[in-house]
């Protein structure tokens, strides 16, 4: 693949461009220049709570990416994320304040219980289809929210529990700090998220999902991947209460409610589904924008829940106008510098790159595969 | 063709509701062969053939398959004979593991991944090849890199067989039926099978992709050497294609043979045409 694609750009730019070709290249360059914006707050260039408002994009996208896997590739549903964020959050914040058992103990109770009882709807999941599978993940979201109430022992009720920013590797965070830990737990999902659907898991998810049957033909164990999409949805969703608990220092049970499952769900949605970082912009226009741009706005910023008027139109614009949300509109504003380049390369025929028609979620590895068997 | 009986269905039975969708019907597919099903609407070849690769539990009958030592699963390894091979009972086993002994299906009304290029859908097919664990592949790590690798160059050469090579970059949606078609068929080869089974392939085409399908479906035959086994409605296929058929009706075996045999059989036409006076 080197060689073909070394003859074919020559072009000084092209070796800054060529390198962000690779996903995860374009993932950690995404993460670097996140890692910029708390300096850029100190500096006073930005207000401390815009990056607290971007913050929380970061973690919502965290969350969405594992709905996504869920939703875009696998086709299942779930109305329970926000239980899942909840039970995450508080349980980073049981073992950190009040068990004492440092950071990393409390990040990883975070992640392993809500995956444990993620592989239990899994099992739910193979008896219930779509809108009953939302039912029953909404009753498990509905129970862990009532339990966020009643356990005060666990959750202190609805007075709220309150935490502290954690030590990380015996250094004390703070706001700027913690974001760069988010920054760098995003990067890391959207890494691994990228690498689960573009092998044979992927392929996998994306057969069940447009036929069980036809899936289960081709060896498919439907049952396995069912329960691998489910805990993966849930251990984001854990990671994402996590890092809110770490970045907020408290939570209250009415955040874990239907609305955040939802928006959630909006983020997909809106984002496109099955686009890595589709979705995080997704998270970033039902998040920030109500917070950033419409609450400021003259009339409207004084609308009482306008960001639930806001989501709630967006999803149904999107539905019935653009089903490829963000991503398919990015897809539209690249076109005609693909069709540019596709003109003067000299031995490419004129008219649209073939790249065009392939799936954007996996153009390179597609090309390179092809390229590698049959040079041109 | 040699002799030797790749399958083996045996007494089957199953109604759906009080009606007898197949009556202790009993045939065999050599290896290596190209098998014809046929018989009028409703006469149940559909659901022999779930009834083959387990969609449903047939009420009794088995369905044994000749399966080579390398496929077997390990505790499957003391029923194999001298010839290194070994006849499983089919009935009672998941769905999924079945294309692992070396049997595998396309669909009538050809499912594939309208989201992924031919290549990765081609690569579904694939699905029991690979080796490496899902945290192998979450974190790359390099056994699911080679693998990925490997059979990426194994589904090109699979299309490029199949003369769709040049699409496979392009999204399996909006292609053609007849590149469908064939992209199912490239997606049954990747597992290497030792009996593949089309279900009526030749629906949806024109009389010139009937003609080309007839090819390929030497072609597979000549270069794979598994057996074909075709369910179809489309006589001229089958009588051009097919070594032996099996004529089927009301669940009833009718007649096996030649395809001459099967078309002056006076059953079949009786079946076919109705009962002459």
């Amino acid at each position: 693949m080197s060689t073909s694609t070394a003859t074919r750009t020559a072009s000084p730019l092209s070796l800054i461009v060529q390198p962000l070709r690779n996903a995860h290249v374009q993932f950690i360059v995404f993460g670097a220049l996140l890692c910029l914006l708390p300096a850029i707050a100190k500096a006073g260039g930005m207000r401390n709570s815009t990056l607290s408002t971007l913050a929380f994009v970061l973690i919502y996208a965290i969350v969405a990416l594992g709905l996504n896997l869920l939703l875009g590739y696998s086709g299942l549903i779930s109305l329970g994320t926000a239980g899942f964020v909840g039970l995450g959050a508080y349980l980073a914040a049981y073992f950190q304040d009040d068990l004492k058992l440092g950071f990393w103990v409390a990040l990883l109770a975070a992640l392993v219980v809500p995956t444990f009882i993620g592989l239990l709807v899994g099992f739910v999941s193979l008896r219930v289809r779509s809108i009953y599978l939302a039912i029953a993940s909404l009753c498990i979201a509905e129970i862990l929210l009532k339990t966020f109430e009643q356990l005060d022992w666990f959750t202190h009720g609805t007075a709220g529990k309150q935490s502290k920013y954690p030590v990380v590797f015996g250094l004390q965070t703070d706001r700027a700090t913690m974001f760069i830990i988010i920054v760098i737990a995003l990067v890391l999902v959207m890494m691994l998220t990228y690498n689960t659907v573009h092998g044979q898991l992927g392929r996998a998810l994306h057969a069940m999902r447009s036929s069980e049957v036809a899936a289960q033909a081709m060896g498919v164990n439907v049952l396995k991947y069912k329960l691998f999409a489910f805990s993966m949805a849930t251990l984001y969703a854990g990671l994402g209460g996590a890092l809110y608990l770490f970045f907020l220092r408290s939570s209250y049970p009415s955040t874990w409610n239907l609305f955040l499952s939802l928006n959630i769900i909006a983020m997909v949605v809106v984002g496109g589904l099955r686009s890595i970082f589709g979705t995080v912009a997704g998270a970033f226009v039902i998040f920030a924008v109500p917070e950033l741009v419409l609450k400021k706005l003259p009339v409207i910023g004084d609308v009482a829940g306008l960001p639930y008027i806001f989501s709630g139109l967006l999803i149904v614009l999107v539905i019935m106008f653009f089903p490829t949300g963000l991503k398919g509109l990015a897809d539209l504003a690249r076109r005609p510098f693909q069709r540019l380049r596709a003109n003067r390369s000299e031995s490419g025929p004129p008219g649209p790159d073939p790249s065009d028609r392939v799936d954007p979620t996996g153009p390179e590895t597609v090309l390179t595969a092809a390229e590698e068997v049959r040079p041109a | 063709m040699s002799d030797q009986e790749v399958l083996r269905i045996d007494h089957l039975s199953i109604s759906f509701g009080g009606l007898k969708a197949l009556d202790d019907l009993s045939f065999g597919i050599k290896d290596q062969e190209i098998f014809g099903l046929i018989g009028p609407n409703g006469a149940g070849k559909t659901t022999v053939f779930n009834c083959v690769t387990q969609f449903y539990r047939p009420d009794a009958g088995d369905v044994f398959l000749t399966v080579d030592q390398s496929r077997l699963h390990s505790r499957d390894r003391h029923l194999v004979d001298d010839l290194g091979q070994a006849r499983l009972n089919l009935v009672g086993r998941p769905v999924h593991s079945i294309i692992r002994l070396g049997l595998v299906r396309t669909f009538q009304n050809v499912e594939v991944v309208k989201e992924l290029s031919l290549l990765d859908n081609v690569l579904v097919g694939g699905h029991i090849d690979f080796k490496a664990t899902m945290a192998e592949q979450i974190f790359r790590l390099p056994r699911a890199r080679r693998e990925e690798k490997t059979y990426r160059a194994k589904a090109l050469s699979v299309l490029d067989f199949l003369g769709i090579g040049h699409l496979a970059g392009q999204l399996a949606g909006g292609q053609p039926y007849g590149v469908l078609k064939k992209l199912e068929m490239a997606r049954t080869l990747m597992a290497e099978p030792r009996l593949i089974i089309l279900d009526e392939p030749a629906a949806g085409l024109n009389d010139s992709e009937t003609e080309d399908l007839a090819q390929t479906i030497r072609a597979i035959r000549d270069q794979y050497g598994c057996a074909v086994w075709l369910v179809e409605h489309d006589m001229r296929l089958v009588m051009n294609v097919c070594e032996r058929i099996c004529a089927i009706s009301f669940g009833k075996f009718l007649a096996l043979g030649t395809p001459s045999e099967i078309q002056s059989n006076k059953l079949v036409q009786e079946a076919y045409l109705g009962e002459q006076e």
